[in-house]
This record gives structure tokens, C-alpha cells and sequence, in this order.
């Protein structure tokens, strides 16, 4: 369609010279006629006057005429044709279906934009196609009905603000039509707000907004899920579902908290509104450490539009949230006090102690023992019996049979079992232990990685670490091994230490640097795993002279500390330190996407474990089946990388176990999740979209009743369609004599009446 | 109950007795021992240095605490400070303030975990306000704090309801507190007082005002001061207090 032409024309200036000029003609002007009023103010012929001041004015006003030079200008003016943009939402969301068993809210949308390109003969404007979702993209119609909408988000706003900062192109854009299920994520999740009207005002552009997909759908989703990632074992823990429920009023739904395919609890909610989002919180007491995933499940309902939303998965990593020590010491002592000072100091540390204060033939000279002393009675039985399997690490410190009444033997049985089962124990030496105690260890003695071997060494000396002890992560404290042996080395010495002999499958991490019984150095420190539990055993009652005889010289040592924190991370199997390891590349998939996970071996002294063969079994948890079972290898460095691919949503379980070693075994948790949050509600918003046309003028259409010719659009600027024309008007013939004229009249009456 | 004010033969034949087996057992666990330090500075340091002694032989016979009893003078200046965490800061008068390096030396040796025991020997006389005033440059950040009976010093290992010295008691301690821990406690009373004895055995000095029981009630609160040093808050463990509270009731 041409456009229509829109003639014009306008009076102008068509002198060149420059401003001054003129107001330096305008001045003369005005000087002239004051001096014409000035000689002419004693003239009594009053039409004399007139006639000679009216000359004046005539010749000046011509004059200023002559060099303005007024001229006409006329051009051709035209309307042309803007453009309307159409934005089409190619979230996720739009893949789901605009109503029960309907066709997808894509389809809709792409009968929408047919609907808009069809020629119509009605309106001039070209539409424009665009495609929004992480970013604005142009697009046509064959992609649309070609592609699969999978956006994560859904930002209305952003859409068309990448619109607005788009190059301009050869015609002015007119209009916006969007095309979106309202199912806003981002900015206007919660509808439309004064920042977003602001911004849609300074547009200055209709928006006009087309719904596609129906409201008042049928739908139950669990829509979030509070947690924080991570919980402390035999801690309390709650997580908040929020389930949203539409078009469901009035109806009770279970919802199910669910792990590894068992129901763990189960609620029962009422949806009192049309639609509305209820939260339904759990509690929960992680009982074991490692990382779990847990699904919270909404009933299902035939008549929902989407049921896949109706459950979702979380992970859980669940860890330690202090670790319980038990301290028993055999009396009071320096190791025994600084020992309690560094575990009172680390937070993360629960310390139970017993101390032997006083021993029966101790004379406390005091004749009511209960009223004048705090001693009380060694709990033997609830700490031994009872409360045993509370404690994280057990730690004796000197402690060993030289009273009759403190003879653990009775509980020696329930300590070994306690380890077996995965309890820690750490022995630490004495002149009441081992060697030096009245009596040894029976039971017990079994689970140590040492045995005795005859009466203390007396001489002070400093350990070394052993071969073992330099990669190891309780001793290697340095960056390498010569770091390690010179932060060893410059320690202040032991003041002689218990003479044992350790185990055949005792691993010594620092020996004696000389004494030896038979081929290997008399062990200074040494561990292994008994059962499940782990043991360390150090022969020396004087490593508190690292935590303050180190001191002496000003230069800070931290090395006392850091041995003792991490033989308590060695002693309750801190993930980092177990010597197999498996771990998901994240907590968290989507569907369709590969699942890596990585594997490290490393020998049981930690060096890396070179082409370990390992199994590797990956099990659905929902199904609880066996989904893969692999064997692999791990390369030189002790390092295995495995990637699964199209697995099915749900959660997972990894379990590694070492083909060399029965014991070694490590596990991590995954779930796939086909929802994001874009199809994880089947909501349609209208009222956005309402909000978001009426706030620029714009017009909300229903996806079946959108019209091109009923689009608001803005009237484009009208553009030059062909050369202007200059014609100057005061170039006349006339004008000069007119001009002539006057002056020589002027002249001639001034001279005739003696002015001149 | 035998009296703890006179030395019977088996009290005796027990003191040789570990003396003699202190020696012999130096040789391992003598390190996790309690030492008597007294400390060396350049004033009336020594005034109590036989009763250390007695008290080390006190702690050895009434507790599980294994010592060495015979008192270990050293300098303020000494790196072998560090090996001698409990330190015995007594004396009588005035003395001159501490050279910068010799409180750097006391300063670290605290805040490491180190324990003072200063005591006013005899009447003092210008000992307190010298050792206040090293004191308050030692440890600026912990001026001396008033401890009452419920500090777990007072119920370390024997209950206490005051701190008696051989020249009187009061109802409070005073300390200097690095975190919750005392490291430095502040006896006015001469409590060292309380364990001197002369020559044929005698106790040298009257304990005035309380006599006898007075006497050992400084003794309690002497063992008790060598408990919490090394065994710190134990007794504010969860695990006595109730049955503490029932005591103190």
C-alpha cells in the first residue's frame, strides 16, 4: 500500500548572513527612526509629520526585508508504514499443554503468530518475529513449530527490554505483541509491581499481550522445597514443601516424605482456596553421615493437567555436627591439660572427661568426703554400658589398671565391640599404661595396633616420621616430605615413651629414631582399623611440650594442634581422608544431560593408589534396582572419571567398593529432574498480562480472539518523501522603487520645508 | 580423720618413701609432672622456698597428681620457663620493674598456657603494688578480675566457701583471665606461708586469725589452685555440676 502524501509548506529566512547583522540592521533602523522623530518633534504641520516619520518607517522596513530575504519553502510529506514486533515466550513452560489433553501452548502460540502474518490487506505495518527466553533472538515461523521451547525462566520485563535496547531498524517500531503464558519467574512472579509499570511506561509503545493456554487448570505441584543442603547427624531437621494447589478446592491430598524409595513420613492437607500454595513441613533425624536424597510426593490426581510436578527431589548432605570425645585420664597432668584445652577450644568438639583426682590411699584429710571434697563416684557403668555408642572417639590418656575400683575389665568386652563396630579409640601413653600399668588389657588389647613389650624407654628423644608417616594426612604436615620430616625434626623432644611393639597390620606413622626391638624402630605413634573402628595408639605422655615448650622462642607452632585434629578427622572417618572416594559431579541433574562422577583411591597409607580396580554400582533408589554395575580402573595417578547416560529422573545411589579390598567402600547420592521451574507449574496468568497492556496502552487479547487490525499502535513521524523548494519572495522590482520611492519623496519634503 | 597438722612416722615413711620413688621414676612421666617452679627475679624471691616443698609433698599425698617436690628456682628471663607450666611468683617488698624482654618472655609464657600463683609473702610491703603494676603492662587486656566462690577454682577438688591464707581470708580470689582461663592468680594472704615448716619439723609461722583450721583451709585452696591448673574448667563439666550444686546447697 502507498503511502499517502502530505504536502506542506512554510515561510522562512533565506538570507545567509549571520544573526548580528541583522540586529545591527534592526538597531540602525530603530536609530534612524528615532532621529526622524527627534528633528520633526518642532514640525507644527501635523500631517507633514506624519507623512515624512510614515517614509521613514516604509524605507525601514523595506530595508530590513532586503536583507532578511523571506522566501517560501514547500516539501512533500508521507506517512510510512512502522513495524510491530512479536515476541513469542519459548520457556519451558510452553511446552506444557494450554488444556487438559489439549495441544501444547506452543501450538497455540504459533497459530497466534499465523494468525498475526496472514495478509490481510488491513494494516501497512511488517511484524517482526522474535523469540524470548534466556535472550531475544529473531525467529520465523517454521522454528517455532520446529523447536522445542526449553528456556529456564521466564522474564517478560527482560524480553522486552532486550527489544527496546535492539538496533532500530528502517521503520519505527509501532507495536509489541506478546505471546506468553504469563508464567512469569523472575521480576513479576508476583505480578506486576510500580517498577515494572514505570519501565513498560518509558517504552512509550503499545504492548498488546496475547494469552495462550487456559487458566483454572487442574494441577497439584510441590513448588519448592526449604532446606539447607545440609543437616548435623542425630540433629533435628525440618524441610518446608510448598504445594501448590489448583483447581483442587475443598479436596484432602497426602504428601509423602520419601528416601531411597522409603516412605519416612506423611501429611494430609486440605486446599481451602481455588489456588493457593500450602506449606507442609517435615522433621527428620539423620542417623548416618554421606549424602542422601529425600523426595517429597503429592498425590496424584486423574484429573491434573501435569502430574510429573507432583514431586520433587532434594539432596541432603548430612555430617557431623560436633564431635562427642570421651577424655578418661589417669590423673591430673600437663598432656591431660593442654590436651583439654585444645579440645574445649574447637567448637566443633563435644568433650565428656573423667579424671582420676584422687586414688584410695590418697590422704584428702577430710572427714566428710561428700560435704568437703567434688569428687564424684567414676560413672564406669553408663559411661562404658550405657552411653558408649554416643561417643564419636574414646580417648584413654594414661589411663590403665592401678586402682581396683577403676578396672575396666568388666567393660573391656562392650569397648572392643564398640570398635568393631566403628567406634575410635585413641591410647595414649603413660606411666599408668601399657608397659607401666599393674595389669594389661585383655579384650581391648585385641583391637590395639600395638602390643606391649616390656618397661618405658627413659630418654628423651624426638620421632621421626616413617615412610608411611610422611604421606599420611595425620602427620605429612609439611608440603612435602622434607617440609614434614623439618617440622618434625625442630619439635621440642619426648620426654621417653612407652616400649611396645606394633601389629603386623599396624601402620607406624613416627617411630623412635634409634631404639628398635629387632628390625623395626620402637613405634611412637601407630594405627589401624579394627572392624569398622579405628584405633591410634601414641606411646608418649609429653607431646604437651609441642603446645608450649614449642612456644619458647617466640616462633609460633601450631604443629601440637594440627596433629591432634587430624587424628580426630582420621579417627571418625572424615570424608576427605577415606582412601576411597566417590563423588557426583553435582548433587543435581536434569534429564537429558550426562552424570559424571569421580573416583580416587589411595593406599592405607595415603599414597595414591595406582590402577586400583574398583566396582562401581549405580542403583535407582525409587525402583530400588540396579540400574549399572561396572568395573573399572584407576589411572596412575589413582584417579577414575565415569559418566552415565540416559538415566531417568529419580534419585541414585553410587557405591564403589574396592575390588582389592573388601572394606573399602564409598557412596554419594544424585537425582535427575525433568522439571526446572518452568514446567514444574502448569500456571497461566492473565491478570499479568492484563496489567502489562494496559500499563502502555496496549490491548490483552485471548489467544483465539488476537486481531491484527485491533493492535494500538503509534502513529509514525511523518518522513520527506521528495526535494523541498525554496521561493524567495522579496526579490521584487516593486519592492526597490517602492523603496526608491520613499527616500527620494522623504528627501524632497524634508528639503522643501528647510529640514535639509 | 588424722590431723593435717601433724607429721605421723607412716606420713613420714610415705614422703621418703615417694621422694625415693619420685626419683627413681623421673626417668618416665616426669614430664607430665607437676613441677614446683618458683620464680627468680631480683627481689625477696626465695622466702618460700622450702615450703614449696611441703606443698609439692601436699599435692603428691592428698591427689592423683604425681610432683616433683623439690622446687625448681627460675629466671623470668629463661626459655626453660616453658617447660614449667605452673610458676610460683612470691615475695615480700617492692622490686624494680622488669626488663622489656623479660615481659615478653612472661607474656608469651601465659598466653600459651602458662599459670602464675603470686602470693604476698609475710606482710607484703610493697609486693602487690609492684607485681599489679607488672601485671597491668603484661596483660593489658585482662586487668585483675575479682573471682567468688562460685569460680570453679573454688571447687577444683576440694569445696570452698573462702580463700585463706596464713595472714587472713577473703571471700574472693583475684586473677587476670585469658578467655575463661586464670592465668595468673592473685593470693594476698601469704599462702605459702601456711606449709613452712623449721628445721625439727615444726610449722614456722601462727596462722592468725582462724589457727589451725584456717591453716588448712589454705592448704585446700593451694591443691586446689595446682588442680585447676591442670586440669582447668573440669569441674564445670556437665557431668559434675549437678552433683556440685546438691553439695553446695
Amino acid at each position: 500500500m502507498e503511502p499517502s502524501a502530505l504536502h506542506t509548506s512554510e515561510w522562512l529566512s533565506l538570507s545567509p548572513l549571520p544573526t548580528w547583522v541583522w540586529w545591527g540592521a534592526v538597531l540602525a533602523c530603530g536609530v534612524s527612526l528615532g532621529a526622524g522623530y527627534w528633528g520633526l518633534r518642532r514640525e507644527r504641520n501635523a500631517l507633514m509629520r506624519r507623512l515624512l516619520l510614515g517614509l521613514r518607517w516604509a524605507a525601514a522596513g523595506l530595508l530590513l526585508l532586503f536583507l532578511l530575504e523571506p522566501g517560501q519553502r514547500s516539501r512533500t510529506l508521507a506517512h510510512l508504514p512502522g513495524r510491530i514486533a512479536v515476541l513469542v515466550d519459548q520457556t519451558a513452560s510452553m511446552q506444557l499443554p494450554s488444556r487438559p489433553g489439549g495441544e501444547t501452548r506452543m501450538a497455540e502460540a504459533v497459530k497466534v503468530v499465523r494468525r498475526l502474518l496472514e495478509p490481510s490487506g488491513e494494516r501497512p505495518e511488517s511484524i517482526e518475529l522474535f523469540g524470548f527466553g534466556e535472550s531475544l533472538t529473531p525467529v520465523n515461523l517454521a522454528s517455532l513449530e520446529e523447536e522445542t521451547p526449553k528456556a529456564e525462566h521466564t522474564d517478560l520485563l527482560g524480553g522486552l527490554r532486550a527489544l527496546s535496547q535492539a538496533a532500530q531498524g528502517s521503520k519505527p517500531l509501532v507495536g509489541v505483541v506478546l505471546v506468553s503464558d504469563g508464567a512469569d519467574n523472575t521480576r513479576l512472579r508476583h505480578g506486576m509491581n510500580a517498577q515494572a509499570a514505570e519501565f513498560l511506561k518509558g517504552l512509550q509503545i503499545p504492548v498488546s499481550t496475547v494469552l495462550v493456554g487456559e487458566e483454572n487448570l487442574k494441577d497439584i505441584a510441590v513448588e519448592r522445597i526449604q532446606s539447607d543442603g545440609f543437616a548435623f547427624i542425630r540433629s533435628k531437621l525440618q524441610v518446608d514443601a510448598g504445594i501448590r494447589v489448583r483447581g483442587f478446592r475443598g479436596k484432602k491430598l497426602s504428601v509423602a516424605l520419601k528416601s531411597e524409595g522409603q516412605l519416612i513420613a506423611s501429611k494430609e492437607i486440605q486446599a481451602e482456596l481455588e489456588d493457593e500454595v500450602q506449606t507442609v513441613s517435615f522433621e527428620m533425624t539423620p542417623d548416618r553421615t554421606g549424602r542422601f536424597v529425600y523426595t517429597i510426593a503429592a498425590e496424584v490426581f486423574p484429573e491434573e493437567v501435569l502430574v510429573d510436578n507432583n514431586e520433587r527431589s532434594f539432596s541432603l548432605k548430612v555430617i557431623r555436627d560436633r564431635i562427642r570425645v570421651l577424655l578418661v585420664s589417669g590423673r591430673p597432668s600437663w598432656e591431660e591439660r593442654f590436651l583439654r584445652g585444645l579440645l574445649k577450644e574447637d567448637s566443633n568438639i563435644e568433650l565428656v572427661s573423667f579424671y582420676i583426682l584422687r586414688n584410695h590411699d590418697d590422704a584428702t584429710e577430710v572427714s566428710n568426703e561428700g560435704e568437703e571434697m567434688s569428687l564424684i563416684p567414676f560413672p564406669m557403668r553408663e559411661i562404658f554400658d550405657e552411653q558408649l555408642a554416643s561417643f564419636d572417639v574414646v580417648i584413654f590418656q594414661n589411663f590403665g589398671y592401678t586402682e581396683p575400683q577403676l578396672m575396666v575389665s568388666l567393660y573391656e568386652g562392650n569397648l572392643e565391640r564398640y570398635l568393631f563396630k566403628g567406634g575410635a579409640f585413641l591410647l595414649m601413653g603413660g606411666d599408668r599404661s601399657l608397659g607401666e600399668s599393674r595389669q594389661g588389657f585383655q579384650e581391648l588389647a585385641r583391637a590395639l595396633p600395638i602390643e606391649a613389650a616390656g618397661r618405658a624407654e627413659i630418654h628423651p628423644f624426638s620421632p621421626q616420621p616413617t615412610a608411611e608417616g610422611l604421606r599420611h594426612p595425620i602427620t605429612a604436615l609439611g608440603k612435602d616430605g622434607e617440609e614434614t620430616k623439618r617440622l618434625w625434626a625442630q619439635l621440642p623432644p619426648l620426654q621417653g615413651m612407652n616400649r611396645t611393639r606394633a601389629k603386623k597390620a599396624a601402620t607406624v606413622l613416627l617411630e623412635h629414631p634409634t631404639l628398635s626391638m629387632g628390625a623395626p624402630k620402637l613405634p611412637v605413634f601407630a594405627l589401624w582399623e579394627y572392624g569398622r573402628g579405628r584405633i591410634a595408639a601414641l606411646m608418649v605422655d609429653s607431646t604437651w611440650h609441642w603446645a608450649f615448650t614449642a612456644h619458647s622462642t617466640g616462633a609460633p607452632s601450631h604443629i601440637y594442634e594440627r596433629f591432634f585434629k587430624n587424628t580426630l578427622r582420621w579417627l571418625t572417618r572424615d570424608p576427605d581422608l577415606t582412601p576411597l572416594l566417590i563423588a557426583a559431579d553435582a548433587p543435581r541433574f536434569s534429564t537429558g544431560k550426562g552424570v559424571g562422577a569421580s573416583l580416587k583411591t589411595r593406599t592405607a597409607d595415603y599414597a595414591a593408589a595406582p590402577h586400583t580396580r574398583l566396582s562401581l554400582e549405580l542403583t535407582s533408589l525409587e525402583k530400588q534396582q540396579r540400574v549399572q554395575m561396572l568395573e573399572l580402573e584407576t589411572d596412575a595417578e589413582g584417579h577414575a572419571h565415569v559418566e552415565f547416560n540416559g538415566l531417568e529422573k529419580g534419585a541414585y545411589k553410587l557405591l564403589a567398593r574396592s575390588l582389592s579390598s573388601a572394606e573399602q567402600e564409598s557412596q554419594d547420592a544424585f537425582f535427575i529432574e525433568p522439571l526446572g521451574e518452568e514446567r514444574s507449574s502448569a500456571r497461566v496468568s492473565s491478570s499479568l498480562l492484563k496489567s502489562m497492556a494496559e500499563s502502555t496502552q496496549g490491548r490483552f487479547f485471548k489467544s483465539h480472539a488476537v486481531s491484527l487490525k485491533e493492535l494500538p499502535l503509534n502513529q509514525p513521524a511523518p518522513i520527506e518523501i521528495d526535494r523541498s523548494k525554496d521561493e524567495p519572495k522579496w526579490d521584487k522590482w516593486y519592492f526597490f522603487v517602492l523603496f526608491l520611492v520613499c527616500c527620494i519623496l522623504e528627501w524632497a519634503l524634508r528639503r522643501r520645508l528647510g529640514y535639509v | 580423720m588424722k590431723s593435717a597438722l601433724s607429721l605421723s612416722r607412716r606420713q613420714l615413711l610415705s614422703f621418703l618413701g615417694s621422694t625415693f620413688l619420685a626419683s627413681k621414676a623421673w626417668a618416665f612421666g616426669e614430664s607430665a609432672r607437676w613441677v614446683p617452679a618458683i620464680a627468680q627475679y631480683a627481689g625477696r624471691w626465695d622466702l618460700r622456698r622450702s615450703a614449696l616443698r611441703r606443698f609439692a609433698y601436699e599435692v603428691q599425698r592428698r591427689t592423683a597428681t604425681e610432683v616433683v617436690l623439690e622446687p625448681v628456682p627460675i629466671p623470668l628471663d629463661s626459655p626453660r620457663l616453658f617447660e614449667l607450666p605452673f610458676l610460683y611468683w612470691g615475695g615480700e617488698g617492692g622490686f624494680s620493674p622488669l626488663e622489656e624482654g623479660v615481659r615478653q618472655n612472661l607474656r608469651r609464657y601465659l598466653e600459651f598456657g602458662g599459670f602464675i600463683l603470686a602470693d604476698a609473702n609475710g606482710s607484703g610491703g610493697g609486693f602487690e603494688e609492684s607485681l599489679r603494676r607488672e601485671m597491668s603492662l603484661l596483660l593489658p587486656q585482662a586487668p585483675m578480675a575479682l573471682l567468688d566462690t562460685e569460680h570453679v577454682i573454688f571447687k577444683s577438688f576440694y569445696m570452698l566457701s573462702s580463700a585463706a591464707g596464713r595472714m587472713g581470708a577473703s571471700a574472693s580470689l583475684e586473677a587476670c583471665l585469658l578467655g575463661r582461663r586464670a592465668a595468673v592468680v592473685w593470693v594476698p594472704h601469704d599462702l605459702m606461708g601456711v606449709f613452712a615448716r623449721d628445721a625439727a619439723g615444726r610449722f614456722e609461722y601462727p596462722v592468725i586469725p582462724g589457727g589451725e583450721r584456717q591453716r588448712e583451709m589454705a592448704i585446700r585452696l593451694a591443691i586446689n589452685l595446682v588442680i585447676y591448673a591442670l586440669c582447668l574448667d573440669y569441674k564445670d563439666d556437665a557431668a559434675h555440676l549437678p552433683a556440685l550444686v546438691r553439695r553446695r546447697r
